[in-house]
């Protein structure tokens, strides 16, 4: 594979697999350590894998190296690590960024307590915005299956999320 | 039907995760860690410790002077150097066998080694010494691992650093010395000895401007 399409493999996947091991649980810093192994096994691979598999290999190995990425961290860690190092938007104030930030922390603490199954596929719909179709592609699940687990998912967060929208900085200024 | 709340402040949650952005400069260091490893083992260095033009320049007229100055003091008492060089900086030499001094002297005296080799090498100009070694000799022993790191050559320079580490006794590029040896031991097939080594020093030197090449040398567990 030639250097010029490796750059723009990971320029054009990098996001997305972040997004993905990122919203798997993981912080800022041990995404980017998960993304990097991700794309790095995919580049291996390359060659075998065909054009329009590309996203679905990225994901399940995404989900993989998220999961094995959790439990290696549950081992060394006692304190999680900060999750507010992610890149700033300049435009932002203090306040927002501290409300995006704490809004965030409270999304990851409600996914970490949902199943992973229904956890994946609230990501892919909300955070990746992806149809069900690709949401069952991706998962390698029947459309019916994706669109019960979407609505299952669903309903939990929102359990969820009453029970901790004190937490929420968008339900203060409600 | 009145919208439900609740969906509103899970969108907007949602929203906040799609807002954010990777670490800066993460992809950037992702291709340069996938580049690396696509290129072998044996070409595993990410970039030089020397890395930027200007440094390379500077560290080129630094050597540059180090060697004149050396090639003088060797030219006024070449046989005073060597005779004061100990023999344990020369381990690539075979030890004196006892043989040789129980033996008749029927037998052919062996020969003897000469005491300066006729091409000294760079690490010959590393001596134990009383005082603390300067940032010249340190750069010049870190600049030897890393000569030999570019030639791929990894026991030589994992040897240049021990020398700097346990003759030298360097401190002032006790860092970078670090990362050059976690380097020679990935490019030597040590990965877990690399990976240890790696995790110590992003333990240690958190801010260190190195810490992201290196974390790319620990394994995930």
């Amino acid at each position: 594979m030639s250097q010029r399409s490796i750059e723009s493999f990971v320029s054009q996947h990098y996001a997305f697999v972040w997004r993905i091991v990122r919203g798997l649980g993981l912080t800022p810093s041990d995404a980017e350590d998960a993304a990097q192994q991700v794309l790095m096994i995919a580049t291996r691979k390359l060659d075998s894998i065909a054009e329009d598999r590309e996203r679905s290999f990225l994901y399940g190995t995404a989900v993989r190296v998220a999961n094995n990425a959790r439990r290696s961290v549950r081992r060394r860690r006692e304190v999680p690590e900060d999750d507010s190092d992610t890149a700033p938007s300049s435009d932002q104030s203090p306040e927002q960024r501290s409300e995006l930030t704490n809004a965030r922390a409270l999304l990851h603490d409600l996914m970490g307590q949902m199943p992973e199954k229904l956890r994946r596929v609230l990501l892919l719909a909300e955070v990746e915005e992806l149809e069900l179709r690709a949401i069952a592609d991706l998962e390698g699940i029947p459309h019916g299956t994706a669109a019960s687990r979407l609505r299952l998912a669903r309903e939990r967060f929102k359990k969820l999320l009453l029970a901790e929208n004190h937490r929420n900085p968008y339900a203060r200024e409600a | 039907m009145t919208p439900d709340p609740l969906d509103k402040l899970s969108a907007q949650l949602f929203a906040a995760a799609r807002e954010e952005a990777p670490p800066e400069g993460a992809e950037e260091r992702a291709l340069l860690a996938i580049k690396r490893e696509l290129s072998g083992r044996s070409k595993a260095r990410v970039v030089p410790l020397f890395g930027s033009p200007v440094r390379r320049l500077l560290m080129v007229a630094l050597l540059a002077s180090v060697a004149i100055a050396v090639g003088v003091a060797l030219t006024r008492d070449g046989e005073q150097q060597a005779s004061i060089r100990p023999e344990k900086l020369l381990p690539e030499a075979p030890a004196p066998k006892v043989e040789r001094a129980i033996g008749t002297t029927l037998e052919p005296a062996p020969a003897p080694r000469p005491a300066v080799p006729a091409v000294r090498p760079v690490t010959g100009q590393v001596r134990p010494r009383a005082m603390p070694p300067s940032m010249q000799d340190e750069l010049l022993a870190l600049k030897e691992a890393q000569t030999a790191l570019s030639s791929s050559d990894a026991p030589a320079a994992l040897r240049a650093l021990d020398r700097y580490d346990h003759v030298l006794k360097g401190k002032m590029l006790r860092a970078e010395a670090s990362v050059l040896r976690i380097e020679a031991l990935a490019l030597g097939g040590q990965s877990d000895a690399a990976s240890a080594l790696a995790t110590r020093f992003v333990e240690e030197n958190p801010s260190s401007p190195s810490v992201d090449r290196v974390r790319t040398f620990i394994k995930s567990k």
